[in-house]
């Protein structure tokens, strides 16, 4: 959407968001440090510290992997979501402080480069518990810094979404490895069952809404809608489809938002060209369909973003018959005007009636 | 075809990996840990390992004293009673909770204390030359 890059387009919400999510942290450093000064008066300020980032990163990664399916099944959470960019910086900050004071304070001190330290100072890798779990933080964190690297507009318009999609898939891999290197390091040898029972609560917490994020959304795809003779498919009643709102229906093996506005429906690709975001999620706002994600703009009928900005999703033909919704599921290119199927107004206003 | 299709796949066989996997990793790591030693005097001691295999026995508290409480406290072999690490050998780490074999370069010389933590090496003893 932007014409210019710029490093944080910021606005209202942003501020707030991360005024919100600094308090949190430096909240949280105080008391985790605080409270541990007073159980573990052995503890030095370092290894206190070492383990406050350490279990601030833990937690923040818990709560953004979290965000998405908490978004798929309730919209309301959808503010989160578009501040979860910064979410994912925050994390590998406070996991790069963790990594820095954790190799200045193991392994600085040797005749060895630190970071070849991290790697060899323990060589048991054939060994479940004495594992070198030193180096999965390792990977994790280099997993972190290129997904915090890339993850401005930037570097998704120019690797382009499908490239930025799998490099920042690999968080999933940076999770299991700082699971791994949780349950490996610091749980080995800390006999109190509150960082074991703090993991394995983010751990089923993350793992229960994604699997029932999961089937909701197979449950949508599996619905098999109507084929008519001429191949449109029945997608539902007009009165179904709240004003400037849409129903998402799967045909042709992809998902179709079909939008209900100013007395006509229009069907687009449910998938928002900056970051897959799901338009049907969204709303008509000035005549234009608005992604719940990110606030991209499409216009109903050709899909094409207003100018002066380029983006273009797919579009389907659209009819209305006895008062149903039907689709072509074949897709014209992106960005092809196809003329809305218009409501007969007493029919709009009567399902207005039904709606309130 | 547009994107998301097979990228909704992956998801969901990403997941379903992660929820088999890391729980299963979870419960083994807590499992599998270094049973935690009840009696104190028993994690108090350690074994040193003699070059020619012979193995002796010896509390970390008496010859150290407090000093083994500081926090991830590493044990160094050197031919003289030393307030630095120069000429000493890294023997391995006094772990609390396990009981800690330290292979000795040789017989007799010192074992020093040091803590990572505090970067300073607290305590210095003779090693004991046979089992006590």
């Amino acid at each position: 959407m932007s014409l210019q890059y710029q490093a944080i387009g910021w606005n209202r919400q942003k501020r707030f968001y991360d005024a919100i999510l600094a308090g949190s942290v430096v909240l949280y450093l105080a008391l985790f440090t605080g409270i541990g000064a007073l159980v573990h008066p052995n503890a030095t300020a370092e290894t206190l510290l070492i383990r406050g980032f350490g279990t601030a990163a833990i937690l923040l990664l818990n709560v953004i992997l979290g965000i998405g399916p908490l978004c798929r099944l309730n919209p309301r959470f959808l503010p989160l979501l578009y501040n979860r960019r910064h979410l994912g910086v925050t994390t590998f900050l406070l996991a790069l402080v963790h990594g820095v004071f954790s190799i200045v304070q193991f392994h600085a001190l040797g005749d060895r480069n630190p970071l070849v330290s991290v790697f060899v100072s323990n060589p048991r890798y054939g060994s479940f518990t004495e594992f070198p779990f030193q180096s999965l933080g390792f990977f994790a964190l280099l997993i972190l810094f290129i997904m915090a690297a890339t993850s401005h507009d930037f570097w998704l318009n120019n690797l382009t979404p499908a490239i930025w999609k799998r490099i920042h898939m690999t968080v999933y891999l940076a999770y299991a490895l700082l699971v791994a290197h949780v349950t490996l390091g610091a749980l080995q040898s800390e006999r109190d069952p509150l960082l074991a029972v703090i993991l394995a609560v983010g751990l089923g917490a993350v793992l229960t809404l994604h699997l029932l994020a999961a089937r909701r959304e197979t449950r949508t795809d599996n619905e098999m809608p109507v084929t008519a003779s001429d191949g449109y498919v029945d997608v539902c009643a007009v009165n179904a489809i709240p004003e400037n709102r849409a129903k998402v229906v799967c045909a042709g093996g992809e998902r179709i938002a079909v939008f209900r506005y100013d007395g006509k429906v229009s069907a687009v690709s449910n998938v928002c060209r900056h970051q897959n975001g799901p338009l049907g999620e969204g709303r008509v706002v000035d005549g234009c369909i608005t992604c719940p994600w990110h606030g991209y703009q499409y216009k109903p009928e050709n899909g094409a973003a207003p100018p002066p900005f380029t983006e273009k999703v797919e579009t389907y033909a659209v009819r209305v018959r006895n008062g149903r919704v039907q689709i072509d599921p074949r897709a014209n290119p992106p960005g092809t005007f196809v003329e809305p199927a218009r409501l007969a107004m007493h029919a709009t206003r009567d399902c207005d009636a039904q709606l309130r | 075809m547009i994107m998301t299709r097979p990228l909704r796949r992956a998801h969901r066989w990403i997941w379903l990996a992660l929820a088999a996997a890391l729980p299963t990793l979870l419960a083994a790591g807590l499992a599998l840990r270094p049973p935690q030693v009840a009696d104190e005097r028993v994690m108090d001691r350690i074994t040193l390992r003699l070059p020619n295999g012979t193995e002796m026995v010896a509390d970390s508290r008496e010859l150290w004293g407090s000093a083994v409480d500081a926090p991830d406290p590493l044990v160094y072999w050197s031919d003289a009673a030393a307030k630095s690490l120069a000429g000493a050998q890294r023997m391995g780490s006094l772990h609390q909770g396990r009981r800690a074999v330290l292979p000795v370069p040789a017989s007799g010389g010192y074992l020093l204390l040091y803590s990572l933590a505090h970067q300073q090496v607290l305590a210095s003893a003779p090693a004991p030359k046979e089992i006590p």
